[in-house]
């Protein structure tokens, strides 16, 4: 590892960081020509630099966020998001962008016409393609250190434990009660949080699941449970599964870092109708 | 008693006077349960939705007790 941080020393670019102190910034053509040089992987070689207090260029708008050791936190974790579709595809993206070491992504269908309103990934070119696998090219453009585990299957209950046993958080991001419900189960089964993001219209909410909380179990679990909530009349414009994948991207930030309070037990619940939010103690 | 009953949502559109994201003050004879509030706030049957009473989810037929706090709020499941 020391020929790797002197080698990526050589490559660094002086800078002053926010405060007027010394930083050195590794270009992003840098990382991927010491990978190469070595044999590690883009991802272990950013790692590396991060340990040698050499930044690596695409993540410095991230440091004042979440620092040295969580950006080095969030290259060494994985993240299984669930539903790659109006949600899952900016949580995807975002994710990429931060930096999350690995994705396992898990997702059934393929895209379609009545996707493009809203799908981060959905193109007129790509209509009938797997959403997993566009998002593994999508991926691929915007960060080549995120592995990504593409999953094309229909979720089922015994399948997602063997899927996701390797996750650090679990992203919810289905769109069928039934199966949310199975996923925050077997999300406990593996002791593992999970961010619980939905959304119908004008509304939508978030909650982070513990693993002793009761979450969307204590909210529906008791009494049988429709296949989909008021979304179907309400419909799903492009706006709100960005401004609630931008929540459920903050809180596996916050739980993979350390940083602040996750909504744990406390669900947010969003009215962009009204420009109203309430916090409900679930 | 008095209680008091959040309508979050579209549920707001049966009582169009409360304040945005305030509660909204009742007063209903001892014995009231979940269920009688609704309809006395005009939601009909078929209106989806999930009640909660100070801080945790209830059943329709829960009775309240005075000071309770009741909100309700749509099922929402897309993604």
């Amino acid at each position: 590892m020391r020929d790797v941080g002197s080698r990526l020393r050589q490559l660094a670019v002086r800078t002053l960081d926010g405060r007027g102190e010394e930083l050195l910034l590794v270009p992003v053509a840098a990382i991927e020509e010491v990978a190469r040089e070595v044999g590690l992987s883009r991802c272990e070689v950013e790692i590396a630099a991060l340990q040698e207090r050499l930044l690596p260029v695409r993540y410095s708008r991230n440091l004042g966020t979440v620092g040295w050791e969580g950006q080095i936190a969030l290259l060494q974790s994985t993240v299984g998001i669930v539903g790659v579709g109006g949600l899952g595809g900016w949580i995807v993206e975002g994710l990429a962008r931060m930096g999350v070491g690995r994705l396992i992504l898990v997702d059934g269908d393929v895209f379609q016409g009545d996707n493009l309103n809203r799908q981060a990934f959905c193109t007129e070119y790509n209509l009938g393609q797997p959403k997993v696998e566009a998002a593994r090219q999508r991926v691929a453009q915007v960060n080549s250190a995120v592995r990504v585990l593409a999953h094309h299957v229909r979720v089922d209950a015994t399948q997602m434990l063997a899927m996701l046993r390797e996750a650090d958080v679990i992203v919810d991001a289905l769109d069928a009660l039934p199966t949310r419900l199975a996923l925050q189960r077997a999300a406990q089964e593996l002791s593992v949080p999970l961010v619980h993001g939905a959304i119908a219209g004008f509304v939508g909410q978030v909650l982070t699941i513990l693993p002793e909380d009761p979450g969307i179990v204590g909210l529906y679990g008791d009494r049988p449970v429709p296949e989909q909530g008021v979304e179907a009349q309400w419909g799903n414009p492009a706006a709100t599964p960005m401004m609630i994948a931008a929540w459920q991207i903050q809180e596996v930030v916050k739980l993979l870092t350390g940083r602040g309070e996750p909504l744990s037990r406390r669900m947010l619940f969003m009215d962009s109708e009204t420009g109203v939010i309430d916090i409900l103690q679930v | 008693m008095q209680i008091s009953v959040k309508l979050l949502a579209t549920l707001r559109r049966y009582r169009p006077e409360m304040p945005r994201g305030k509660a909204l003050s009742l007063d209903v004879p001892a014995g009231t349960t979940v269920d009688e509030v609704v309809r006395q706030l005009g939601i009909p049957d078929n209106v989806p939705l999930v009640a909660m009473v100070n801080s945790g989810v209830c059943k329709l037929d829960y009775v309240l007790v005075e000071g309770d706090k009741l909100a309700l709020f749509p099922p929402v499941a897309g993604g």
